[in-house]
């Protein structure tokens, strides 16, 4: 659907804290805003153009790791407070230059808006740390608050 | 510093799965060492299959790699059936064909477009070729989808499959359901051969390999699922004897075991498939190869890129084949209960051949498990050819030299995650 608004959640739930973009993006899906459509199963790069193309708005979460780190600082980011790697290898494809390949393809949203949690933990094992868990639903307020400014938006 | 003394290193390889780096040695104008360097972390796969029941090795060693997960479901299925003295129904096997073909097109395709046509059309990465050829890329995400989506179908997921088991499948689709996947196949069909025309017209830098070649071979068909080996300079030989022909030793600069075919370096992947087994192709995979300049035998790794998008047309025209037969399997799996012994499985993972060998002891349990993946087997052909190239190419200058160097290894589509599970661990106790 064309001017749609997508929540992408990223991660590997198998590790710990690096699920907390899932989970977060899980959380929003129970919600069942109308207008809104949530991914939770990106494995790949390609992956991440498929979701957000056409897209009014996308909203990527994800684990970040911070220097020094907060667990469970919540963030609001765009593409350049991220690191991007030099370099493409299909083993570390992050963000900014999938958006980039999506740009080279006119294949991405029209706004892209990144929230970040800071991980305590990011070793084998399912289940959030208490620090990150409790930045959840922080982390939900703020997606459904920027899920409503960009519903006025497209609205207007 | 003495100018007849060039040092030419990339930290890290960059458009190949994994972590590897390349340092070369020039002394007085020569060639002195040249190593490509595997320092991805050991993965100790075979160290912690032992312990395990033997239902388990075809969902942990899909897990080494998350390119060609199938090749490891394929190969442990294999072998622990092997050992179990179970044959596989007929539909079954052809069901397991055809998500490997699903594999050998996803995996092909991502390293034509994205990782390796980047070297042959002058950009650093996909994305400066995107920018430039947009509609082309877009032509080969949308192919990669196609085999992705076949996967997905047949395995439950694209990456790392969930539906394959022991004996077959948890469970089988039916004949109707194949319709929109057929239908994505046969416009990819479209897409494959525009691909291997695409390729084909390429600037080749001229190199010969003399390396020996093996791949499965199979009576009637190219080989993926399984086979006979066979060889380009001796007899074909049995799975079983695999390990009497194919040694692995330690070589301290890489974290990946390299091998030997009876002592000597040999090359696995697509052109030694092509090559020993080009009769085989469909017909039209055949006339792409013929159109594209490919002959009978392919001994310039830098065209390899067009041996695999004739591969792609086939796995397409394959996959094609087996849903055009599909008749629902009575039953989704044949058991296969435990059986003391050791078992031999192969399978021609995209980049070549994929060994695995189980013992199973009286429990139930694995007891031992090796398993020999395509691209340590080819490390030392990969070294060579290097070593040949660099020899060749001495009037370049070192960015020219690197990058000529880097597009050589890409040839040979490293899968650098495959190859480092292997480590011979020793612990001194005093």
């Amino acid at each position: 659907m064309i001017g749609e608004i997508v929540v992408i959640g990223l991660g590997n739930i198998y590790r710990s804290d690096d699920g907390a973009g899932i989970v977060a993006a899980a959380a929003l899906d129970e919600l069942a805003l109308p207008g809104v459509r949530v991914v939770t199963d990106i494995v790949e790069p390609m992956g991440l153009l498929e979701a957000w193309s056409d897209a009014r708005l996308a909203m990527v979460i994800d684990a970040a790791v911070g220097t020094p780190s907060t667990p469970g600082r919540v963030r609001r980011c765009g593409l350049n407070d991220v690191v991007t790697a030099d370099g493409l290898s299909s083993h570390s494809v992050d963000i900014g230059r999938t958006h980039a390949l999506g740009e080279a393809l006119g294949r991405v949203p029209d706004e892209l808006v990144l929230f970040t949690v800071e991980v305590a933990d990011t070793g084998h094992g399912t289940g959030l740390t208490p620090q990150v868990a409790r930045a959840v639903p922080e982390l939900v307020d703020m997606a459904v608050s920027e899920i409503k400014r960009g519903q006025r938006t497209i609205g207007a | 510093m003495n100018p007849a003394t060039r040092t030419l290193n990339v930290g890290t390889l960059t458009r190949v799965e994994g972590e590897g780096a390349l340092h070369v040695k020039l002394k007085g104008g020569a060639l002195e060492s040249v190593q490509l360097n595997i320092y991805e972390p050991p993965r100790f796969f075979e160290a912690f299959l032992r312990g395990r029941a033997h239902t388990e090795p075809p969902d942990l060693t899909a897990r080494v790699c998350g390119i060609c997960p199938v090749a490891y479901q394929v190969s442990s299925c294999n072998a622990i059936e092997d050992a179990c003295g179970v044959e596989v129904d007929e539909e079954l096997v052809a069901l397991r064909r055809l998500l490997y073909c699903g594999e050998w097109i996803h995996s092909h395709v991502l390293h034509i477009y994205l990782l390796h046509a980047p070297d042959f059309l002058g950009y650093s990465d996909i994305i400066g070729m995107a920018r430039d050829h947009a509609q082309v890329v877009e032509r080969g995400l949308s192919l990669k989808k196609a085999g992705n989506q076949l996967m997905e179908f047949v395995g439950g997921r694209a990456i790392h499959p969930i539906n394959v088991r022991l004996g077959g499948f948890y469970s089988v689709p039916t004949r109707s359901e194949f319709a929109p996947i057929a239908e994505q196949l046969r416009r990819a069909l479209d897409n494959a051969l525009a691909t291997v025309e695409w390729v084909s017209r390429f600037e080749f830098p001229d190199l010969e390999l003399d390396h020996e070649f093996l791949a499965l071979a199979a009576p009637g068909r190219y080989a993926i699922e399984n086979g006979t080996i066979a060889r380009s300079a001796g007899p074909s030989f049995p799975v079983a004897d695999f390990a009497a022909h194919v040694v692995e030793s330690q070589v301290p600069h890489s974290t990946a075991l390299h091998a030997t075919l009876d002592g000597g370096r040999y090359l696995t992947g697509p052109m030694a498939r092509f090559s020993l087994n080009s009769s085989s192709l469909s017909p039209i995979a055949a006339q792409a190869a013929a159109q594209a300049g490919l002959s009978a035998v392919c001994r310039n790794p830098f065209r390899s890129i067009v041996v695999r998008a004739v591969e792609v047309v086939y796995a397409i025209e394959e996959s094609l084949r087996i849903i055009g037969e599909y008749q629902r399997p009575a039953r989704p799996f044949v058991d296969v209960p435990a059986r003391a012994g050791v078992g031999h499985g192969v399978s021609e993972a995209p980049r070549g051949l994929l060994y695995h060998r189980y013992r199973i002891g009286e429990d139930g349990l694995v007891s031992a498990a090796e398993l020999i993946p395509p691209t340590s087997q080819n490390q030392a052909a990969i070294e060579a050819d290097l070593a040949r190239l660099v020899s060749d190419n001495l009037a370049l200058d070192d960015a020219a030299l690197t990058a000529l160097c880097e597009q050589l290894i890409r040839s040979y589509d490293p899968c650098i995650s495959c190859s480092a599970h292997f480590l011979t661990l020793t612990v001194h106790r005093k």
